[in-house]
Formats: structure tokens, C-alpha cells, sequence
């Protein structure tokens, strides 16, 4: 796998992981003949420790635990989907990782980056600037006045 | 896109499956010689069993290095330990916490794995050991802690030298590993604590 496909594949799995759970699964609902498939790994969900760096270069230092829950599918022809996504969504976790499969699917990417993966992205764009937005709206400009220095 | 190599599936309900291998596994280990039915994991790469895939995948987890000695050290066994379990494999036998080995071939010297220490003899191997069945092998006496009085025990397929090497092993109690054997059908314990008579 070359670096521009694992970075194609980054992407569209932490579109499927971020998405609403709901618009996940009226979109792939919509999908025609989707692949059988059979879990290597039903969804199950755990615990992951988080970490992080002070100032994104200092020491690691653990952040705290989130739910996690991940699964893994395998379509009829061999391919393996994963996903992981935040919290206790077992549903949503089997949704994205049979997505995640059928994106591997030379034949379907198109179809399914189409149908799937940039309406979820257009909903996490428009989400993302309406949070925004209302942060704008109560942001506080800090400034100092002048306070003498040229007496 | 390079498609990832064929890798099978683990147990079908991971709870139970697991939990139910684990209460063979402790069968065989309390009343070791006597064969405990166990189904297993039938979709278990070639060539580990489905008690031994089942058993590898109810006892290893991230803490626990293995060893996989031929020809079970194939790049399929070992996509399917550590992604089911997690463990990460290891080169040399005398590192191993579980040593996965197949009872007529190349089993690493048993008396060179980790026996434990005096004050923690829990810190020692476990041998996951693939046999043919249990009764068409050499037949050796059992008894100890677990048998009433003798247990007969006689797996099929194992080395020639094995019963001299599992007494010595016995020597050494309380350290010193334990077996525990996967039939096609069942798993059977030989603990460190049984004493053998050829």
C-alpha cells in the first residue's frame, strides 16, 4: 500500500468514525447489493488510553480512557474492512468497517465515495463551521490600553 | 489497492467460545490425563487444530509473548495470533510465556523454557501442544495431585524422547511448565506436578 492510498484510506475511515451514527446508516441502507460478509471480529468495545504531548512536542503523557468500539469484516471475495469509532456504537462500528471494505473495491469506490463518504463529509464540514459559528458569537477580544509608558 | 492476505475468523461468539474453552482447559489441568470434549475454532488456519487455535485464543493476550515453532511459524499463524489476541511473538523458546508447537515436529527443547523462580513458580511457560488423538500412542502411567490413584495416558504422535523429558520436567516441581494437549476433539493437562511412569 503506498502512502497516498493509506492516507485515501485514513481519511474516508475517520469520515465513517466521526459521522453521525444515524446518517451512517440511512446512507448505507440506500446502497444496493451490498457484499456478504462475515465478522473476523464482531463489534466489541473497550477501553483505550488517549495520550498526548504538552505543546505537541513535549513529553507523553496519558490523557485519560475513552470507549472504543472496533470490528472487522471480511466480504465474500476476501477483502477485510475495519473500523474503530468513539463510544458504545456497535452498529455504527459494523456499518463503517463493511464500508470501509467495499471502498477497497476498485469496482465500487467510486459509487460508495460518491453515495457515502462526501455527503457525510459535507454534514461534518457544515457541523464543524456551525459550532464555529456560535463560538465566534461569543469570543471576547483581549486588549491592553495604552497605560502611560510615554509620560 | 493491495488487498490484506486471507485471515480466518476467531470464535463465533467470543465470550462464550472463550469462556467455554477456558473451563475445558481448566478440566484437563485438574484431572490431568482424562480428555475434556472441546469443539474449537473449526475455520483455524492449517496447520493449527481447532483446540489449539481455540485454546491460543482463550490463554494469550498483549502480555504474553509466544513462541511458535515450525511449521506453525508461518505468516498465516501468525496474522491470526496477533490479530485476535494481540501477542506478540517472540524467536527464542526461553523467552516465551506460551510456547504452540505440534507434537511430531520441531518442539523446541522443553527443558530450556521459562520454569519460573522459587518465589513466583507461576512465571513459567505453558506448552500448547497439537496431537493426533488420545490412544494410539505409548501408553504411560499418571498419578498426583487431580488423579485418584494411576490415570492411563497415551497421545498419539508424540516424540520418542517426550516422557523422558516430561519426568525430568516433573523433577523440577514446583517450577517447571505445564502441557496441555489438543487433540482433534479435546485437550487433555499435563501439569508439572503429575508424576509419569513409562
Amino acid at each position: 500500500m503506498t502512502d497516498a492510498q493509506s492516507q485515501d484510506r485514513q481519511q474516508w475511515m475517520g469520515i465513517l468514525a466521526r459521522a453521525e451514527e444515524t446518517s451512517l446508516a440511512q446512507l448505507v441502507a440506500g446502497l444496493d447489493d451490498l457484499p456478504e460478509h462475515d465478522f473476523l471480529r464482531r463489534p466489541e468495545s473497550g477501553l483505550v488510553m488517549v495520550r498526548g504531548r504538552a505543546g505537541g512536542s513535549g513529553k507523553a503523557f496519558n490523557l485519560g480512557e475513552m470507549t472504543v468500539t472496533r470490528c472487522t469484516v471480511r466480504t465474500e471475495d476476501g477483502t477485510l474492512g475495519h473500523a474503530y469509532v468513539a463510544g458504545r456504537r456497535p452498529d455504527h462500528a459494523a456499518r463503517a468497517a463493511l464500508t470501509d471494505a467495499l471502498l477497497q473495491h476498485k469496482t465500487r469506490r467510486d459509487e460508495i465515495m460518491r453515495r457515502v463518504i462526501v455527503p457525510l463529509e459535507q454534514e461534518e464540514t457544515a457541523r464543524c463551521e456551525t459550532k464555529q459559528a456560535e463560538s465566534a458569537d461569543t469570543r471576547v477580544d483581549f486588549f491592553t490600553l495604552v497605560r502611560g509608558e510615554n509620560e | 489497492m493491495t488487498m490484506e492476505t486471507e485471515l480466518s475468523p476467531g470464535f463465533q461468539e467470543p465470550v462464550h467460545g472463550a469462556q467455554q474453552t477456558f473451563r475445558a482447559v481448566l478440566d484437563a489441568l485438574s484431572r490431568p490425563g482424562i480428555p475434556v470434549p472441546l469443539s474449537g475454532i473449526e475455520a483455524a488456519p492449517d496447520p493449527m487444530g481447532p483446540t489449539l487455535a481455540a485454546a491460543a485464543l482463550t490463554l494469550l493476550d498483549h502480555e504474553t509473548g509466544v513462541y511458535l515453532a515450525p511449521p506453525l511459524d508461518i505468516e498465516a499463524v501468525k496474522r491470526y495470533i496477533a490479530f485476535h489476541t494481540g501477542a506478540p511473538t517472540v524467536s527464542e523458546p526461553a523467552d516465551a510465556d506460551f510456547v504452540i508447537a505440534l507434537a511430531d515436529r520441531d518442539m523446541p527443547d522443553i527443558l530450556q523454557l521459562k520454569t519460573g523462580c522459587a518465589e513466583y513458580p507461576d512465571q513459567s511457560a505453558t506448552v500448547l501442544l497439537g496431537v493426533r488423538d488420545f490412544g494410539s500412542g505409548e501408553k504411560v502411567l499418571l498419578s498426583g495431585p487431580g488423579i485418584a490413584e494411576t490415570q492411563e495416558f497415551s497421545p498419539g504422535n508424540l516424540d520418542a524422547g517426550f516422557w523422558t523429558t516430561a519426568r525430568q520436567n516433573h523433577a523440577r516441581f514446583p517450577l517447571g511448565v505445564d502441557f496441555i494437549l489438543c487433540g482433534p476433539e479435546s485437550v487433555a493437562g499435563l501439569p508439572r506436578s503429575t508424576s509419569i511412569a513409562v
